[in-house]
């Protein structure tokens, strides 16, 4: 059974006749610890994909199973809860909270959640991101590349059933970026984290286990890499 | 080459102010409510000014600033054709008017002006004038509270008044009885200052009938041109005027200013608007350092555009410039409305102005206040502008409005939302402290004004003047004719007062000391240095040290007793044993032993003569009380006071001056109206009562809270003002990071709770220095308060303390989440994509 999986997932803007179909009608599966990249142009409804995938946004119409649950059912209220719980997010600009330190930032979702942390599991994912010795120092202290390393651990800090990642090298030279592709391809490896990484660029899809193509909305093609 | 881009600057003003709504509403705000308090103590300022100049004109009863004493017919031709004199009249007294018992306590006599004098210099003196100056022999226009005293309260012209009067002074000359025409009335105000001394104005036909002229009787009184030159022109005056040794040019008292007293009050003025500019400038400040914060991918975009520092300055002066032009007006506007209500109520209430008030509308007080509140808007926008000047265009374009002092944290959060607001609070440290000086400031004012006003006790004050719940006194003992008005009958209605307790009586006749120049060469030497009374020969002294011999009860001694360092032995006083002398100066007094008194009587017939039939009396000297002990008036010979029991010896059945009356506590009420039933109608006799005092004084407490508290309420408002301000931008701006907040599983209720706490924070930091500093502020200037206020208690306002603290602590929650809701109205994905 996959983790995440849509049927027929719609997102509409406007009405008739300035209608834009942002998606129309996508179908994805996708299995656990598989690493999936979406590549499409600017405007070709990827990041509204994620927004869907993550709970952030409600479809027009069709569903989206995370976990067995469809997101569409639940309130406000629960999707934050849910979210929190299994889904981890790292965005293009690292969306870090400036006053919380690193580790602070880190165990945020289980905090917020008010769950116990897993302390032997945090240190592994914060040695095995090489962030150790920046524990304590505050965000605007890092540089980008440290920065996204961050929120990578923040995504995985709650074990979640799939992380997204928007554009997650956008902001940084390419030396970084490969850097920072190499630490995901790597912890989606050693924890088995499922992955969903949105990008424009061809390259960086070819590091994952399979790579979608999306163009207006719709996916035009698929395959292993 | 110089190129003109003043256009484009302009439309980038412009632009930006369009774009800005919000915060140009706290700017405009600001630069009002600082006008407005600007223009309001400038007003309240000059109005007391302008007031009090007018008190001094009228209290004077003339415009004039000096007199010649008897001026001759060519003095007076010379006088006119002076180029400094603007004015010169003369007046001249033609006869004395007998004051009847029941006119009570004044002094009145017949005056004639001529039409310069009358219409130039003492008319502007006067107020309510209606009718016309007397032109025919029996016509007289008469000051209204003379016409009250003579119990008409409706004078109509026309109506015949009846006089008695004699032509020449001291009860000389003839006396005439004659009914005259009233032509007209005035107020006048002179016999507020001279105790009841005052003029009726009559004809330059009877004045003539009597041969009274302005040489021989009266004065030429001149108004020179320039106001502050006048001891110069008076000088000059005795040179063009040649006058004669007998003439005197004397000054009118008015135009003796202290620099001293105007020097305090320029400090205290400048003291609160610098106060005011302060409070004006933490808020103007604080909104357009974060709009530029804000804006500061805006000004780098102009930066990298080519826009120099210059230019952007100007962009940002010129932005609070076109706030000014619109707050200024509104403030001042405010302002000027506010000034008919606040201002006569204020300048009543300081109750130095007796003779009504004028509420100034000098163009200068808008003036200045428009210039001051420029000048706090120009110094709170200077520090942004230069901000935005010297942005770097490159930091600017990855600028997120978000600014960390910190690089690293000592303490952990652990997710709890009130740690993190805690942290938000100080996460840009300077304008956190900005935030709290500027409430702290607006709320420590606040409770600073009520506690004064709440400390000042009205039963204390007027404790402090009044020693019993009731005082009568016989005001024909102070005319110089005495005549027993407090019978035996009238202390029976008294003490059959309800809930009647006490009664104390002071009597009150003439003496003779005898004079012996060792025992009173020392007093009487320092009367004469005090009194300029030179040229008295020994002979003199013996035959006039007269004075005022005093009875008094023995509960008059025991209050004070208490501050004595020698106490007297009330006892041997009551029975006669000593006298007592009114002095402030013992030590004149070490050679005399014993007093030895002649009774002396004073009539209206006779004057001051011994009593028929008295004896001599020696009474050894016991003890000295304060020169105002018993508040009697003093004459040549030091006061004496004896016990009523010798006074009654000696002066068989001595007038009674006062009567002090207390009543049970619960029974003022009563017995008030019963004393108004008996005195109200008695012009002779008038009367004291601390309840009325104290109502008066109420009255005049709530006044001052309400404008106390206005102002207290505007600087309150200024510091949640900012407030609002950096508590809502603070919100928006983080926009982004509230939205990544709840990506990461933030609910809507822990933001919520993280933003309300952050409120709250601000909330309480503010109390706690408001309950310890500001506290310690307030007593402080309670204490300096208490010294000029002595009958000050210190009560602390813990009504409106809650009720600012309750205020201050909703503000803190609402905003919040005020700020909250707007930013909820887009949706997560819309929140998140803004920044990029």
């Amino acid at each position: 059974m996959p983790v995440l999986s849509t049927q027929g997932l719609k997102k509409h803007y406007g009405k008739e006749p300035h209608i834009v179909r942002a998606l129309d009608g996508i179908d994805i599966a996708v299995e656990a610890g598989e690493f999936v990249a979406v590549v499409g142009m600017s405007g070709s409804g990827k990041s509204t994909l994620l927004h869907m995938l993550g709970g952030l946004d409600k479809p027009t119409d069709g569903k989206v199973i995370v976990d067995g649950q469809e997101l569409a059912k639940m309130s406000d209220e629960q999707l934050t809860i849910f979210r929190r719980r299994n889904v981890g997010f790292v965005f293009q600009s690292y969306n870090l909270v400036p006053i919380l330190s690193v580790y602070e930032n880190i165990v945020l979702p289980i905090e917020l959640d008010g769950n116990t942390i897993d302390r032997a599991f945090i240190d592994e994912i914060i040695d095995t991101l090489g962030l150790g010795e920046k524990r304590d120092n505050l965000p605007n202290m890092l540089s980008g590349g440290q920065r996204q390393r961050v929120a990578i651990a923040r995504a995985l800090a709650t074990k979640p059933s799939i992380l997204l990642a928007d554009e997650p090298t956008g902001n940084l030279d390419t030396k970084t970026s490969q850097d920072v592709l190499g630490v995901l391809k790597m912890t989606s490896t050693k924890f088995h984290q499922t992955m969903m990484m949105i990008t424009h660029n061809e390259q960086i899809a070819q590091l994952s286990d399979r790579v979608i193509h999306i163009e207006d909305g719709k996916i035009v093609r698929e395959g292993r890499s | 080459m110089k190129n003109n881009n003043g256009a484009v600057i302009r439309r980038l003003t412009g632009r930006s102010l369009q774009s800005n709504k919000k915060r140009n509403f706290f700017i405009i705000t600001a630069i009002a409510l600082t006008t407005l308090l600007i223009a309001s103590v400038f007003s309240i300022g000059m109005s007391l000014m302008e007031s009090m100049k007018m008190q001094e004109t009228r209290l004077m009863g003339t415009v004039a600033h000096a007199a010649i004493t008897q001026p001759t017919a060519s003095q007076m031709e010379q006088l006119n054709q002076l180029n400094y004199v603007k004015a010169a009249g003369t007046g001249n007294n033609v006869a004395f008017v007998k004051t009847t018992p029941q006119m009570g306590d004044m002094n009145l006599s017949l005056h004639y002006f001529d039409k310069t004098e009358w219409e130039k210099l003492r008319a502007p003196a006067f107020t309510d004038i209606a009718g016309s100056y007397p032109q025919k022999e029996n016509e007289i226009m008469v000051p209204l509270w003379v016409l009250e005293r003579l119990g008409i309260e409706n004078p109509s012209i026309g109506m015949e008044i009846p006089l008695s009067y004699y032509t020449e002074n001291g009860n000389n000359g003839a006396l005439v009885n004659e009914v005259f025409n009233l032509s007209g009335w005035f107020t006048s105000y002179m016999y507020i200052r001279s105790g009841n001394i005052d003029s009726i104005l009559v004809s330059e036909e009877l004045s003539q009938e009597y041969g009274k002229t302005a040489e021989a009787n009266g004065s030429a009184s001149v108004l020179f041109d320039n106001s502050s030159r006048v001891l110069e022109y008076c000088e000059q005056l005795k040179l063009d005027l040649g006058l004669s040794e007998t003439q005197k040019v004397k000054i009118v008292p008015a135009f003796d200013v202290d620099p001293g007293d105007m020097r305090t009050t320029l400090i205290a003025l400048s003291t609160v608007i610098a106060f005011l500019i302060f409070t004006g400038y933490l808020l103007i400040y604080n909104v357009l350092y974060i709009s530029v914060s804000r804006d500061v991918r805006f000004y780098g975009l102009l930066k990298t555009l080519g826009t120099t520092p210059k230019q952007i300055k100007r962009v940002v002066i010129g932005q609070i410039v076109r706030l000014c032009i619109i707050g200024i007006p509104i403030g001042a506007a405010v302002a000027f409305l506010l000034s008919f209500v606040a201002v006569p109520l204020f300048l009543s209430n300081l109750g130095s102005i007796a003779t009504g008030t004028v509420v100034s509308f000098s163009p200068l007080i808008y003036l200045g206040a428009a210039l001051f509140a420029l000048f706090t808007a120009l110094l709170g926008a200077f520090k942004p502008a230069k901000k935005a000047a010297s942005i770097s265009p490159i930091e600017a374009q990855k600028f997120t409005g978000i600014k960390i002092n910190k690089s690293r944290v000592y303490s952990s959060v652990n997710g709890k939302p009130y740690k993190m607001a805690f942290r938000n609070i100080f996460r840009d440290r300077k304008r956190a402290a900005i935030v709290l000086l500027s409430l702290f400031l607006g709320i420590t004012t606040f409770i600073t004004i009520t506690t004064l006003i709440t400390s000042m006790d009205t039963d204390n004050y007027v404790a402090s003047y009044l020693e019993s719940d009731f005082m009568l006194q016989n005001n024909t003992v102070m005319v110089g004719y005495p005549e027993q008005k407090f019978t035996s009958a009238f202390m029976d209605t008294i003490k059959s007062l309800p809930g009647f307790e006490s009664l104390r009586v002071t009597t009150l006749e003439w003496m003779r000391l005898d004079y012996s120049p060792d025992e009173f060469g020392e007093y009487v030497d320092d009367y004469i240095k005090r009194n300029n009374a030179e040229g008295l020969t020994e002979q003199n002294i013996y035959d006039n040290f007269t004075g005022i011999i005093a009875g008094i009860d023995r509960e008059a001694l025991t209050e004070l007793n208490k501050t004595m360092d020698k106490p007297i032995d009330i006892d041997a006083f009551e029975r006669g044993e000593f006298a007592l002398i009114a002095t402030n100066t013992p030590n004149l007094f070490e050679n005399v032993d014993e007093l030895t008194i002649f009774p002396m009587v004073c009539t209206s017939e006779s004057g001051m003569q011994e009593r028929p039939g008295s004896e001599p009396i020696k009474v050894p000297v016991g003890g000295f009380v304060p020169q105002s002990f018993g508040k009697i008036c003093r004459s040549f010979a030091p006061n004496v006071f004896v016990s009523n029991t010798l006074m009654n010896a000696v002066y068989g059945e001595p007038i009674v001056l006062k009567l002090h009356i207390d009543v049970a506590q619960g029974y003022e009420e009563q017995a008030l109206d019963t004393l108004k039933q008996i005195t109200d109608e008695v012009y002779e006799v008038s009367r004291q009562s601390k309840l009325e005092a104290q109502e008066e004084l109420r009255a005049s407490k709530i006044m001052l809270y309400i404008l106390g508290g206005g102002v207290a309420l505007i600087l309150a408002l200024i510091g949640i003002l900012n407030f609002v301000n950096v508590m809502s931008v603070g919100i928006v701006v983080r926009k982004q990071e509230l939205a990544t907040l709840e990506c990461v599983g933030m609910s809507r209720k822990q933001v919520r709770r993280m933003l309300v706490s952050e409120g709250l924070g601000y909330a309480v930091i503010t109390l706690f220095f408001v309950f310890t500093a500001g506290n310690a502020i307030t007593f402080g200037i309670f204490k300096l308060f208490q010294q000029q206020a002595t009958y000050a208690i210190f009560t602390y306002p813990f009504i409106p303390v809650l009720m600012a603290s309750l205020a201050v602590l909703a503000i803190c929650i609402i905003t919040p989440e005020n700020a909250y809701c707007s930013i909820y109205k887009s949706t997560i994905v819309e929140r998140l994509r803004e920044a990029e």
